[in-house]
């Protein structure tokens, strides 16, 4: 008796093997869904625990990438002197950040109820108690009210596309339309009452912040007059000192330091892309690059950390259903970015840095930059026309993506950046001679990465918006 | 003869060191008259304030201004009733962009600052009035403001 149900156990497992087994050569997923490799589903474990109990230790909810979020918010008391910034790394961005969406979505939900303002009255709530936010690039109109969950309502009657928003302390919301500057102002439905709580917060513990902080428009600098070669966007927050901010470590996620590629990772990762890592041909070419071939598909894993995907035929799906709307699409890649991150074992997120205006969203083919934010601030590569992720959508399917794989870690080390006036006086001495007139659209704290270096600095990043040359 | 012509380039000398400064520009340390006056009026460009004079209710004050690169700026705050400045924020020069701002303390009331501007070219001397008024003074301005506004639109 216990001879023959060990042999009917032998034989159901040799069935077993031969069915799985031919399953795998066929290419066929084991297992549904993104996670069909059991056991790197297993060996992930570990780390998800990990991470769970690093989240309830810090008491912080696991972040996501949005790409509705602003890259900056500053909290207008109605004193200059106790003006606040808040990061995405602050402990208050987050919770400021929901009572802000509250008044956004209940204003784009009603498209049709913004009216046009004289332009003063914008900045007019930035000098009284107002939240003003900042994005990090210009979004249609429509897609942002996706994006915020508030529908893709009709604003051909207001604004096309914004950037910055205002959030008066008595519920109006006021929007410049980032294309024409005309201001469009809402007034909201929703309870100032958590608003002003925040705002107040910040008035009763004025003295301890430092600097102080203006509008390049309050100190006049975004006006020429006679000899001012130099003019600033209006809505440059200009600090009155330097600051001290903390240092990043850029760590290799796939490659280890002796060159040897995570293959737990890149398991991990090849499902995102539909390839099935038993079934695929693998390469290695002269430079160490690991390329998978499939037969629609090829991603190639370079030893510098590069996730490369190119579709040879429609791609890869990013939303279910036939027919994905543009909107649909673009609010898909954040989620999609997020998973190859964490797949990869990186908590980091990141931060659009490509515009979403109707120009871009009007073809076909929509190509999407984002990089890492690290400690709040964008990390920015040195080579400036690249980008830490690119990634190419065609009718709702990704046909091309390219991601430089880093985790990046705010270290306790602090360093000093320099007053604004000095990063603007060295990015303009070197044209010194030969510029006539410039305009900074952008000044900002970055962390600029070659790809390479272990420890990031803070750094000024001065954005140029236009140069009239002397000739 | 020896000694005489010594001291005649001594006196050459001395004469040289006061009386220069004043014809070209006087180079004023940690206090300035108040009622010095430069050599022109158009070294500098105070953008803020752009009347130079100002009311506000916060404990410091931004002074903004553009000029030449190079041109170097202090600013100095008048003390009570006194006919003397003292200075309170240190010569800095202008870099290549040409802006320039400082954060200056505020007294109750009134507060008068003398900004003091030279480059090769002479000195500029502005005085700024900044009143600290009441936050409730400036809101019930600003509301009177927007009541304006509202009603001519």
């Amino acid at each position: 008796m216990k001879e023959r149900i060990k042999s009917v156990v032998l034989v159901v497992l040799v069935i077993t093997n031969l069915i799985l087994g031919s399953q795998v050569l066929s290419t066929k997923k084991l297992w549904s869904g993104d996670g069909y490799n059991f056991f790197v589903n297993m060996s992930n474990i570990p780390i998800s625990i990990y991470r769970s109990i690093k989240q309830r230790i810090s008491g912080k909810t696991p972040t996501e990438t949005r790409l509705e979020s602003p890259e900056l918010i500053i909290i207008n008391t109605g004193y200059q002197t106790s003006r606040h910034t808040l990061r995405s790394a602050d402990d208050d961005f987050a919770p400021l950040l929901e009572i802000a969406n509250a008044f956004l979505t209940d204003a784009f939900s009603r498209p049709q109820d913004f009216v046009s303002v004289p332009s003063d009255y914008f900045r007019t709530a930035l000098t009284a108690k107002s939240v003003y936010l900042r994005y990090p690039t210009d979004y249609d109109s429509s897609l942002f009210a996706y994006l915020l969950g508030a529908g893709a309502g009709d604003f051909s009657q207001s604004f096309s596309q914004l950037r910055n928003i205002v959030i008066s302390a008595d519920g109006y919301v006021y929007i410049e339309d980032s294309l024409s500057g005309t201001v469009y102002r809402i007034r909201t439905t929703e309870s100032t009452d958590e608003l002003n709580s925040v705002i107040n917060l910040h008035i009763t513990n004025d003295d301890t912040y430092a600097p102080v902080i203006n509008y390049a428009f309050d100190l006049g600098f975004d006006k020429a007059f006679e000899t001012q070669k130099t003019v600033l966007s209006p809505m440059i927050p200009i600090y009155s000192e330097g600051f001290e901010r903390e240092t990043v470590t850029a760590k290799q996620i796939l490659v280890s330091q002796n060159g040897n590629i995570a293959e737990t990772a890149i398991s991990a990762i090849l499902p995102h892309f539909s390839m099935n890592p038993n079934g695929l041909r693998r390469y290695t070419e002269v430079d160490g690059t690991i390329v998978f071939v499939e037969n629609n598909s090829l991603l190639k894993i370079s030893n510098d950390g590069y996730i490369e995907y190119q579709a040879k035929d429609e791609g890869i799906q990013l939303s279910k259903g036939t027919a994905v709307s543009v909107h649909e699409s673009v609010a898909a890649i954040a989620s999609f970015v997020d998973k190859i991150n964490r797949a990869a074992g990186s908590d980091s997120t990141m931060q659009l840095t490509s515009k979403l205006t109707a120009s871009e969203l009007s073809g076909n083919t929509i190509t999407i930059t984002l990089d890492y934010l690290a400690n709040g601030s964008l990390v920015r590569l040195s080579d400036a026309n690249s980008h830490s992720v690119t990634v190419t959508v065609t009718n709702g399917r990704i046909t091309s993506y390219r991601h430089l794989m880093r985790s990046f870690e705010t270290n306790a080390e602090m360093v000093s950046v320099d007053d604004y006036i000095y990063a603007l006086d060295n990015a303009i001495a070197r044209f010194e001679n030969q510029i006539n007139e410039i305009e900074i659209s952008g000044l900002e704290i970055v962390y600029e990465y070659d790809g390479s270096q272990s420890e990031l600095i803070p750094e000024w990043h001065v954005s140029v918006k236009e140069i009239v040359i002397n000739e | 003869m020896k000694n005489r012509i010594l001291t005649a380039i001594l006196t050459l000398l001395l004469s040289l060191t006061v009386l220069l400064p004043s014809v070209c520009y006087a180079d004023y340390g940690y206090t300035i008259p108040a009622n010095a006056a430069g050599t022109r009026t158009d070294i500098i460009t105070i953008k803020r304030p752009e009347s130079l004079s100002a009311s506000t209710s916060d404990k410091t004050y931004t002074i903004s201004a553009t000029g030449a690169q190079g041109t170097k700026i202090k600013i100095y705050k008048l003390a009570g009733v006194s006919n003397t400045a003292n200075l309170v924020t240190p010569e800095r020069a202008i870099g290549a962009s040409g802006l320039y701002s400082t954060v200056v303390d505020l007294n109750d009331d009134a507060n008068t600052f003398i900004v003091y501007a030279e480059n090769a070219s002479g000195s500029q001397v502005v005085n700024i009035s900044i009143n600290k008024i009441k936050k409730s003074t400036i809101d019930r301005l600003k509301s009177l403001t927007v009541t304006i506004k509202n009603f001519l639109s």
